[in-house]
């Protein structure tokens, strides 16, 4: 079966922008800065973005707020040519709880980050809609541990719910997660060795305790 | 004798005794299957601790490429398996002609340049004796290598008990991506050298651009692709390429791999199994990483990479370990890293036995029959509703009626 490129897609998209000689606005969700690196430097040549932190799973909550910070830090030193906002949410980790609730067992990778993809990719497509902005997407697809083809799938169908486009994206593809490493070493990003939640950071091993919220 | 003439004649003492050493090793091995090579060798301590400072002194992914990569390690290692896998061999001390039918032996020219520019006492091994191109199993078991004393001597581990069966005709339409651990699937047998991909040195991002010796010739994985068109592709890649390459960097490569295999294949079924373990001698030899700890990160980003895409990971690690959590001292050569036959063996039935698993559950559901309860429920609900919409719109509404008069 053969799967969507999405970079292709994106490809297109970015001709269209570029033919027409327009900036279009973009609310560009992000879960961290390591991964909005890339993303940031490619899609700021063609959009006025606003960064959209909104990410409920990550735990603990001192943790959302240190990548939070790194991810105000890195808009304010990245050098754009197109404006970059920033839009963050508090923590909000009982969203998350609520939304992967019976899933906890899932293997990461799994339908529970199905679920968790789904939570925040709705946010900010209520978030694009309520700000007027012309697309919305995420940077989650730049990490290969993250389903892309799923990503884009719940996507395209917020983007019909919501009534805001989005912007159909593989961030991995040419080389895009290698180029995060290495904006994230030449900036001094944090770069957390887990996706976020309390699950991931257990299925790793890297805290054998954790509380049930 | 001048001291001059004493310098000058240095080089040449060195490759005299080498040659010397090289035509007895030939000499002793030819047609002796019951005779180890690779105890003449340098031990394998040499070696590491040989790689180890070439590694030490490269800081970029680009030298990557067989300058100084633990394959070097296995270099005679490999070079005796061919010995011990062939049932006859041309005997020379020079360079022989390239055989018409290109087998999948593994290159050793680079590495061996590499290492020779250190000026260790190795012997050249590209002046051993070229295995001819039938690579079929021998009629005997390989004999088992000689266990040389490490630093560290690791406590005997107990017998695995995994499972040795598999079918080889599984395997007949798949292709085997990998290193010089892959090697091993056709030089012992076990596979038929269409179905292997594999190149001494081989990492996941030098799998992309170099070209491999295979029996079609010299060519790169998008050849070959083509030229095999795969039902299923195996990927097992990273034993090279772990002390340096960032977890993050393989898993690219890996995805861009995949993206390439998909491409030129697009039915076929991607399989990637992890990077098998180390032992725990082999781990000592290496300053600076704990090259175990690192192989489980990396096999675990393996195992989410192919969760999120729907692809199977077969934790080959799991089955190969001891309860120590390094390799399994009976499946691994005497460099700590290479396979003996057996592990082979157990790698290849985990395999059939995930990838059969996995296909049975990815299976398209077959329809089922409907029963006749269900099937009568079925039209009297459809009537009743056929009934209702026929009372609905013969129904002719009253101002219509008024309009027509």
């Amino acid at each position: 079966m053969n799967k969507i490129n999405y970079q292709n897609e994106l490809d297109k998209i970015l001709s269209g922008i570029e033919r027409e000689g327009t900036v279009p606005s973009l609310l560009l969700h992000s879960c961290c800065a390591p991964c909005s690196s890339y993303v940031l430097e490619y899609l700021s040549r063609y959009f006025k973005i606003t960064v959209f932190y909104y990410n409920p799973n990550i735990y603990p909550e001192e943790e959302f707020y240190k990548r939070r910070a790194e991810q105000e830090r890195f808009i304010a030193e990245l050098p754009a040519k197109n404006p970059i906002g920033f839009m963050g949410s508090e923590h909000m980790s009982g969203e998350f709880y609520k939304a992967v609730k019976g899933l906890e067992h899932i293997r990461e990778g799994g339908e529970r980050c199905f679920a968790c993809y789904r939570l925040r990719l709705e946010a900010s497509a209520a978030a694009a809609r309520d700000m007027g902005a012309d697309y919305f997407t995420t940077t989650l697809s730049i990490s290969p541990m993250k389903n892309a083809g799923k990503l884009n799938e719940i996507g395209g169908e917020l983007a019909d719910k919501y009534g805001v486009k989005y912007l159909f994206s593989d961030f991995k593809k040419k080389n895009g997660y290698k180029r995060s490493t290495e904006l994230s070493k030449e900036y001094g990003i944090y770069r957390q060795n887990y996706c976020g939640c309390v699950f991931s950071m257990k299925e790793r091993g890297i805290d054998d305790t954790f509380e049930n919220n | 004798m001048s001291d001059n003439t004493i310098d000058a004649a240095k080089p040449f003492c060195r490759r005299l005794s080498a040659a010397l050493l090289t035509a007895a090793l030939i000499f002793s091995g030819c047609g002796q299957t019951e005779e180890p090579v690779s105890r003449e060798l340098p031990s394998v301590t040499d070696f590491s601790r040989e790689v180890s400072s070439i590694r030490s002194s490269e800081t970029s992914e680009d030298t990557t490429a067989l300058s100084a990569d633990s394959e070097t390690v296995s270099a005679g290692d490999a070079a005796s398996r061919q010995t011990e896998a062939e049932t006859s061999a041309e005997v020379t001390s020079s360079q022989t002609e390239a055989p018409e039918v290109t087998s999948s032996q593994p290159s050793e020219t680079e590495l061996i340049s590499a290492v020779s520019s250190e000026e260790t006492s190795v012997p050249d091994l590209t002046e051993l004796a070229e295995t001819h191109s039938d690579t079929s199993a021998p009629e005997t078991e390989p004999p088992e290598t000689i266990n040389l004393e490490t630093e560290c001597s690791v406590p005997a581990a107990s017998a695995p008990t995994a499972d040795t069966a598999y079918d080889s005709e599984f395997f007949s339409s798949d292709l085997f991506i990998g290193d010089s651990i892959s090697t091993g699937y056709s030089l012992y047998g076990f596979l038929d050298d269409k179905n292997v991909y594999a190149k001494v040195g081989l990492n996941p991002s030098t799998v992309l651009t170099k070209s491999v010796s295979t029996c079609y010739g010299e060519i790169g994985i998008s050849t070959m692709l083509s030229y095999t068109m795969p039902k299923r592709v195996y990927i097992m890649l990273g034993s090279n390429g772990i002390q340096w390459l960032s977890v993050g960097n393989m898993l690219q490569s890996t995805d861009t791999l995949v993206d390439l295999i998909k491409e030129s294949c697009p039915d076929c079924e991607v399989v990637i199994i992890s990077v098998p373990p180390v032992t725990k001698g082999y781990d000592n030899t290496v300053e600076d990483v704990d090259v175990m700890a690192k192989i489980n990160e990396y096999n675990t980003s393996l195992n989410s990479y192919c969760t999120a895409n729907g692809m199977l990971f077969v934790d080959a690690a799991s089955i190969l370990k001891d309860e120590t959590g390094y390799f399994n001292s009976t499946y691994a050569e005497s460099d700590g890293m290479h396979f003996k036959s057996s592990a082979y063996k157990t790698l290849l039935s985990k395999i059939q036995s995930d990838v059969t698993e996995f296909e049975e559950a990815n299976a398209p559901k077959a329809e089922t029959e409907i029963s006749d309860d269900i099937l009568s429920e079925t039209v009297t609900e459809a009537e009743t509703i056929t009934e209702a919409a026929i009372d609905t719109f013969m129904t002719i509404p009253e101002t219509a009626e008024k309009n027509d008069e």
